[in-house]
């Protein structure tokens, strides 16, 4: 019997078929094993006071009533059920690809987007989705009812079209589709112009949406290991590629890496978040690096 | 000029890295890969740089292939005759000295104190006891200090000077690694041999040989003269009676 930790890792949690026992298990393993709730500070608001104990975050004590009565107590939040939060899921083919038997790029993705969803919910925030590739394929508007994970989870376990990439144009019309405010997660290996992708993500900030870019890699594309000389095609523009990967190896990460970086650098100039993962990455980490850049914007 | 000159063969060899590199190329594996154009642009960035190592490092391996086959190979160090002897000297061109081979007998016996040998050596050069070839082990041996096991005087004569006064009152010539012996030289020699002079012909690097005895002997590096022939080439035969004797 697998352990709730070991379902953060993308291969346990590949032998998991429904997707809503995927969101589950990734949730419940992430909050097993974490020794400090991540929750207190995002998106939630004070509730009531509970008695300080050795081991609860010095930084949470009140002061004010430590004042008062002379005794230590610890602030205690509760979820906001005002966040509409939007799930944008690129299920463009360059997504559906993965160099090994793990999980593809979009099957990844999509795993994380549904325990984001399930961690979502049972904090009663709205959760909506949006999935695209050269057109936007389903829009659903952010409900925070229990149904609406359902149907967030039917949506997102459908096989995809698999179209071309049209990044910076769907996310150009997702800035335009929602009006309010809210929260917007992107899931993409952005592997389209990238200024005009750097275009529209500042276009959903200017919007005002908070953003968070989650950019899946698979984990060959993350480190590029050939071995042996291979004839590399792009499954969008059928463009080949002879190459000896020993060569170019070293020159490719700092190419990766640059874009990256460049992405990163402009997304948290407008307080945005950028994470990068690859489909090796356990759950928690990504989980991690997503509720901490919450913590820091709370 | 190689001592094996078959092991220039080996050269081939230097066909077996070009061999391998074709014989162990794989068809490049076909891989879907979305991130193509990361790629795309390291690929152009490097493949010039890495063909440039690449055949570098392949003609490092070719040269190091082809010194191993060359040293085995053993080239030979021929000193050039000086340009006064060249132009001077028509027999100074390289010619075909025709030697038949017999094996050098020495005699068992001591030589009678006070009656010692009178031994011309014609030579290139001057000789040196330290020179590493067979005129420099003569040398060696024909030492004043030998004397008196050898039982030989020996006269240094260089190949350009040679002609009748050298030779007056000496009983044999050793002819050591000798090149630069002129027309008058020759007719000398053949003058010496036959008015009844031995003639010892050390072969060497100035020296081409063809072997026309039926066998060679341990001992090949000695010869007996004999006349020369008709056609112009230099064909020392051998002396029935045995050559030089000492």
């Amino acid at each position: 019997m697998p352990t709730a930790e070991s379902y953060l890792r993308p291969e346990v949690i590949q032998q998991v078929r429904r997707l809503d026992l995927k969101a589950r298990f990734i949730v419940e393993g992430f909050m097993a094993g974490l020794h400090d709730s991540p929750y207190h500070g995002f998106s939630v608001e004070f509730s009531e006071h509970s008695k300080y104990v050795p081991g609860d975050d010095p930084g949470l004590i009140d002061y004010n009533a430590w004042a008062r009565t002379d005794k230590l107590y610890i602030r205690n939040y509760r979820a906001e059920t005002n966040l509409a939060c939007h799930l944008l899921v690129d299920q463009s083919s360059s997504m559906d690809f993965a160099s090994g038997a793990g999980l593809t790029k979009l099957e990844y993705a999509i795993s994380l987007a549904a325990a984001l969803g399930y961690l979502m919910t049972r904090q009663h925030d709205a959760v909506g989705l949006v999935t695209f590739d050269e057109q936007i394929r389903n829009f659903m508007p952010p409900y925070s009812t229990r149904r609406q994970l359902t149907s967030i989870l039917a949506e997102l376990a459908r096989p995809p079209v698999g179209g071309k990439t049209r990044l910076a144009e769907m996310l150009h019309q997702v800035a335009r589709l929602v009006p309010k405010r809210g929260l917007m997660i992107l899931f993409s290996d952005l592997l389209d112009d990238e200024a005009a992708v750097m275009e529209a993500l500042h276009h959903l900030r200017f919007r005002g949406h908070d953003l968070i870019v989650f950019h899946v890699l698979d984990e060959m594309e993350a480190n590029f290991s050939y071995s042996a000389p291979v004839c590399l095609e792009d499954p969008e523009s059928g463009q080949t590629l002879t190459t000896d990967p020993q060569a170019v190896r070293a020159d490719y990460l700092e190419r990766l890496a640059a874009f990256r970086s460049r992405f990163r650098r402009e997304l948290e100039s407008r307080k945005a978040a950028f994470v990068p993962v690859d489909t090796s990455l356990p759950f928690d980490k990504a989980l991690t690096s997503f509720l901490l850049s919450r913590r820091r914007k709370a | 000029m190689w001592t094996h000159p078959l092991i220039l063969a080996g050269l081939v060899t230097l066909a077996l890295p070009v061999v391998i590199h074709l014989a162990l190329r794989s068809r490049p594996k076909e891989r879907t890969f979305p991130a193509l154009r990361f790629v795309t642009e390291s690929h152009h960035a490097t493949v010039k740089l890495t063909r440039l190592k690449h055949f570098a490092l392949l003609a490092l391996r070719l040269a190091a292939l082809a010194l191993v086959v060359l040293i085995l190979a053993r080239p030979i160090d021929r000193p050039q005759p000086n340009s006064a002897t060249r132009e001077n000297s028509p027999a100074a061109k390289p010619e075909n000295l025709h030697v038949a081979l017999a094996p050098l007998r020495v005699s068992s016996a001591r030589p009678a104190v006070g009656s010692p040998k009178q031994v011309a050596v014609v030579r290139t050069a001057e000789l040196s006891a330290g020179a590493s070839d067979a005129a420099g082990l003569v040398a060696l041996a024909l030492s004043p200090d030998s004397r008196a096991t050898t039982g030989l005087v020996p006269t240094l004569v260089l190949a350009r000077d040679l002609n009748a006064d050298r030779l007056k009152g000496v009983d044999a010539v050793f002819l050591a690694d000798a090149a630069g012996v002129s027309s008058e030289g020759w007719a000398e020699i053949e003058r010496f041999v036959s008015d009844g002079g031995g003639l010892v012909v050390l072969l060497g690097h100035n020296v081409e040989t063809e072997i026309k005895s039926g066998h060679s002997s341990e001992r090949s590096g000695a010869a007996t003269p004999g006349r020369r022939n008709r056609g112009g080439t230099r064909n020392l035969r051998r002396r029935a009676s045995g050559g030089a004797e000492l």
